[in-house]
């Protein structure tokens, strides 16, 4: 058990009791727990999603098959660009189960809200106004998606009963909806983008106050201590910086937790209860992170051989080999060049194999651009000779210091990774958010089945700016898609120029109708007309179809207004059609349902490197400031033999910038590079304004890091230091 | 009469010997061929002006650098044929440290400083602190005991790590400089508490200094200069 004492030795030396190793242990721990703190959350995403697709799943309609308890219908309204989405409902029998978190269900004229939406219709009367219902209740947690969802369950009028489906209850049995592979697989790729970082700010943090760790561990190998024993001594003092930090983290983690329930980004939001770690993932973090650090402190030992004597470590860093770093971001170049030689972009986006070997590629990028960005400020450092004293004083120290390369190697793995996605979530969501017949003054509205028409056109003739109002109807007859609408609406939607009523188009090669074949619609015999082929964005045998009796007597699925461009004006479109039936869309809400996914994913990555750079801010710091420590002595002589504080102020902005820069250099043209490889061709923007916040969110980093050390560089420059020293 | 270094002036067994050493660091050389012989229980000061490799030759002797040529043998075994493991051993054991600067360890109490060699052996906490407060005792430092090294004077401390270097009873005590950073009187009483521990416990001391009132607490001195040995004449 010999092992266990010398353990027990580095515990005691890490818990010293002094000032400075307080202080060290604080920082250590501070680290780690907040890294800790985001690798728990992580861990929570999984859970978390899970916990609301539960929720969501539980409150789906359980469409009847036989036995109904329930007539319901999905009904949205859109306000100022916000969703507020809900069920109108009526029970058909006396058991008919109440939606989860609401107690009983709501009859006509009744309405139970979520308390978000509750409380925007206590500030906002135009909210109010779309809800003409009395409010009879508010639903409870376990009827939310998440805390700020905008639902509501409504009784059902009386008018939309023929409309509305039966359910048996709530609670589908049916899997949650999955992405796509491509963004699963870019979703791994962000957070193993984000965790590296993550990772090397933890071992920075256990790594802190190495120095004084070396000349202590000298100390007691002075007296006897083997290297055996100086191993179990060095792990026992960085296992409990890290034990530390892990409690820390936890405690951080169940601290902030509550507050899940007042931050949504973009739609994004759980409840508290949501989080909570995946239990795997969980007991890899506890393990994990100190094993981590243990291992990192060992590997250290090994290249540092305390003696006797104090360090035998080289006096500068050993140089870097480059090969294997480019070859990292070589071999991820052909990995995402052939992928895109296999299969274009979108086969990439459904195939689960191409996206596989999008995604090994943009890994080893990633990985590569990390490993460059030490062996560069390396480079640097040995090659440039400035004139100024205090680039020269920085450019030095960087000859000898590991840890703000690391720390910034992660930054810019970060950083490489999101300029990445972010063009690459850009490039997804151009091609979603612009269908190319959506014109700007084009309002599509998606009708609900059997809704009465002629009480929406005549609401909708009474909203300013309107124009023109198509009707399209469509009919699947012997698996013959049949859509009939006015010529207007045919001309822009296919192109075609010379339509007359009564003319009909194929847009559908894969069912060719016979002229003259008879189709049974609405329960009618009609004939098919002749027709020519066509291409657009209709669908089927498209027909003009005028007068024609048979085709008119089919309920309208579409109504094509034509109005002001403004947003605004949807929103007055759909508060006019809800009054006669809540139950119409605007297909845009759709597809800003689509975009917000994408909206969603990107601000999961700008989130996500926002926290990772704050990690890093402090990280820095932290690493900047423990140097300052360390060197106070050299710092104190320099000072002494009168070089000017300015300068050794200015030294320590320049020992972060030179490093920043470099990789701020590295990774846009890497991380924009990786993008123009997988983006399809002509679909490749770069977003300037990002770029140029990119650089100067490094600025401040580096001024903000600068700034840190003052206090540390002041003390460490009083001559009493000297003395003491 | 100038005698040769590596031989006792009465012939006996010598407990420590080195022959013929010779180190260089880079292009620098800190021994050429220095020699050293001590006996059980006697105080041997090594002198020379500085960077005359007076401390290389200590560091030799204590095993923690192994020459480049030439043998330093500890109760007839060689020292450089040992593993890390043994010479470690040997320094925990029978080796006593006492360096000008740095050798206590900041974190702990003067009393865990004392205990710690006995404590990377197998001895017990409570035995190990029991033993390093009789030494603290005896250095008349027990009121430092629970102090850590930065609260105590520069005399306190040498004296702590003077209880530190005995306390395992060791056959040899090196002093690199001890009394280098003390006033004359402070470096008085370490130095009689140092020598008069070890003639108590029959250690040798092997004291590396370049001042002569600590050097005439010795039995015999060498004198090291360019990386040579050369004994004095006993002072009479």
């Amino acid at each position: 058990m010999r092992w266990a004492a010398d353990l027990v030795l580095g515990i005691r030396l890490a818990v010293g009791g002094s000032r400075t190793s307080w202080a060290r242990l604080a920082l250590t721990a501070a680290g780690v727990g907040l890294g800790v703190t985001v690798l728990l959350l992580a861990a929570s995403i999984g859970p978390a999603r899970e916990a609301k697709s539960h929720r969501v799943q539980a409150a789906s309609l359980d469409p009847a098959t036989a036995n109904p308890k329930l007539k319901a219908r999905h009904v949205s309204v859109s306000w100022q660009g916000r969703l507020i989405t809900g069920v109108e409902l009526a029970a058909t029998a006396p058991d008919a189960p109440a939606p989860p978190g609401v107690g009983r269900i709501p009859g006509p004229g009744e309405l139970v809200v979520s308390p978000e939406l509750l409380d925007l219709m206590r500030t906002d009367e135009s909210v109010r106004a779309r809800f003409p219902e009395s409010v009879i209740g508010v639903i409870a947690d376990a009827g939310l998606p998440r805390p700020k969802s905008l639902i509501f369950y409504a009784g059902l009028p009386d008018a939309h009963h023929d409309g509305a489906q039966p359910a048996a209850g709530f609670g589908s049995d049916q899997p949650p909806a999955t992405l796509l592979p491509i963004y699963r697989l870019l979703m791994v790729a962000a957070i193993s983008a984000l965790l590296v970082p993550l990772g090397i700010f933890v071992l920075v943090a256990t790594r802190l106050g190495a120095t004084g760790r070396g000349q202590r561990l000298a100390a007691i190998r002075l007296v006897g201590a083997s290297r055996t024993q100086l191993r179990w001594i060095a792990s026992g003092e960085t296992l409990t910086g890290a034990v530390l930090g892990l409690f820390v983290g936890v405690a951080l983690f169940f601290a902030a937790r509550p507050l899940a329930r007042f931050i949504e980004v973009e739609g994004v939001g759980f409840f508290p209860t949501d989080l909570l770690p995946d239990p795997l993932l969980g007991a890899v973090i506890a393990v994990g992170v100190p094993v981590v650090a243990v291992v990192s402190a060992l590997l250290a030992l090994r290249t540092e051989d305390v003696g006797p004597l104090g360090l035998s470590r080289a006096v500068e860093l050993p140089r870097h080999r480059a090969w294997w770093r480019f070859a990292l971001i070589g071999a991820g170049a052909a990995a995402i060049l052939a992928t895109s030689a296999v299969g274009g972009y979108w086969e990439v986006m459904s195939d689960a194999r191409p996206a596989i070997g999008l995604g090994v590629g943009i890994a080893l990028v990633l990985a590569g651009t990390g490993a460059v960005l030490p062996w560069l400020v390396g480079q640097v450092a040995h090659r440039v000779e400035p004139d100024g004293i205090a680039p020269l004083l920085a450019l030095r120290t960087l000859r000898f210091d590991s840890g703000t390369p690391r720390v910034l190697s992660g930054v810019v793995v970060v950083l490489t990774g999101s300029l990445t996605l972010q063009v690459l979530l850009g490039v997804a969501a151009q091609f979603t958010a612009a269908p190319p017949s959506d014109a700007p003054d084009r309002w599509v509205l998606n009708l609900p089945p059997r809704t009465p028409v002629r009480p929406l056109e005549e609401a909708i003739a009474l909203v300013g700016g309107v124009r023109q109002v198509s009707e399209v109807r469509v009919h699947v007859a012997d698996r013959v898609v049949v859509t009939s609408t006015d010529c207007v609406e045919i001309a822009e939607r296919l192109g075609v120029h010379d339509c007359v009523t009564g003319a009909a188009y194929l847009v559908d090669p894969t069912a060719k109708p016979e002229p003259g074949t008879k189709l049974r619609i609405n329960g009618q015999d009609w004939v098919v007309p002749r027709y020519r082929e066509a291409t657009g964005d209709l669908w089927g045998l498209v027909v003009a179809g005028g007068a024609d009796p048979v085709l008119a007597s089919l309920p309208p699925t579409e109504l094509v207004v034509r109005g002001d461009p403004d947003s605004s004006f949807g929103d007055r479109l759909l508060a006019a059609t809800g009054r006669a039936d809540r139950g119409v869309t605007l297909r845009r809400q759709v597809e800003a349902g689509q975009v917000e996914l994408f909206t969603s994913l990107r601000s999961g990555v700008i989130g996500g490197s926002v926290l990772l750079t704050l990690l890093a801010v402090i990280g820095l710091a932290a690493a900047a400031v423990d140097q300052v420590f360390e060197r106070r002595r050299p710092t104190a002589v320099l000072a002494a033999n009168g070089v000017p504080p300015r300068v050794l102020a200015v030294s320590a902005l320049w020992q972060s910038a030179i490093p920043a820069a470099l990789g701020i250099a590295l990774a846009i043209p890497v991380g924009l590079g990786t993008a123009w490889l997988v983006a399809p061709a002509g679909r490749f923007r770069v977003d300037w304004t990002e770029i140029a916040t990119t650089v100067a969110a490094a600025a401040v980093v580096v001024l903000v890091v600068s700034l840190c050390t003052l206090p540390a560089l002041r003390s460490a420059i009083r001559p009493a230091v000297l003395r003491t020293e | 009469m100038s005698g040769d270094p590596t031989t006792g002036a009465d012939g006996a067994r010598a407990l420590l010997e080195a022959v013929d050493l010779h180190k260089s660091f880079g292009p620098t050389p800190a021994l050429d061929g220095a020699g050293l012989r001590v006996r059980a229980g006697e105080v041997v000061a090594v002198m020379g002006p500085s960077g005359s490799g007076k401390s290389t030759l200590l560091h030799c002797l204590a095993g923690i650098l192994t020459p480049d040529r030439g043998t330093v043998r500890y109760r007839d075994v060689e020292l450089s044929a040992m593993g890390d493991g043994a010479r470690s051993e040997l320094r925990r054991t029978d080796f006593g440290f006492v360096f000008q600067f740095g050798q206590l360890v900041p974190e702990l109490s003067c009393l865990e400083n004392v205990a710690l060699p006995l404590r990377l052996g197998s001895v017990k906490r409570k035995e190990a602190e029991s033993r390093a407060r009789e030494w603290l005792e005896r250095l008349e430092v027990a009121d430092v005991a629970d102090k850590r090294p930065g609260e105590t004077s520069g005399g306190q401390g040498q004296r702590v790590a003077v209880a530190r270097a005995l306390v395992t009873g060791p056959r040899v005590v090196f002093a690199d400089e001890p009394t280098g950073a003390l006033d004359s009187l402070n470096g008085e009483r370490v130095m009689q508490l140092l020598v008069t521990a070890a003639k108590e416990t029959n250690a040798a001391v092997v004291l590396v200094t370049h001042e002569a009132r600590v050097a005439a607490y010795s039995d015999r001195e060498v004198v090291v200069r360019d990386g040579r040995s050369r004994e004095m004449e006993p002072v009479t």
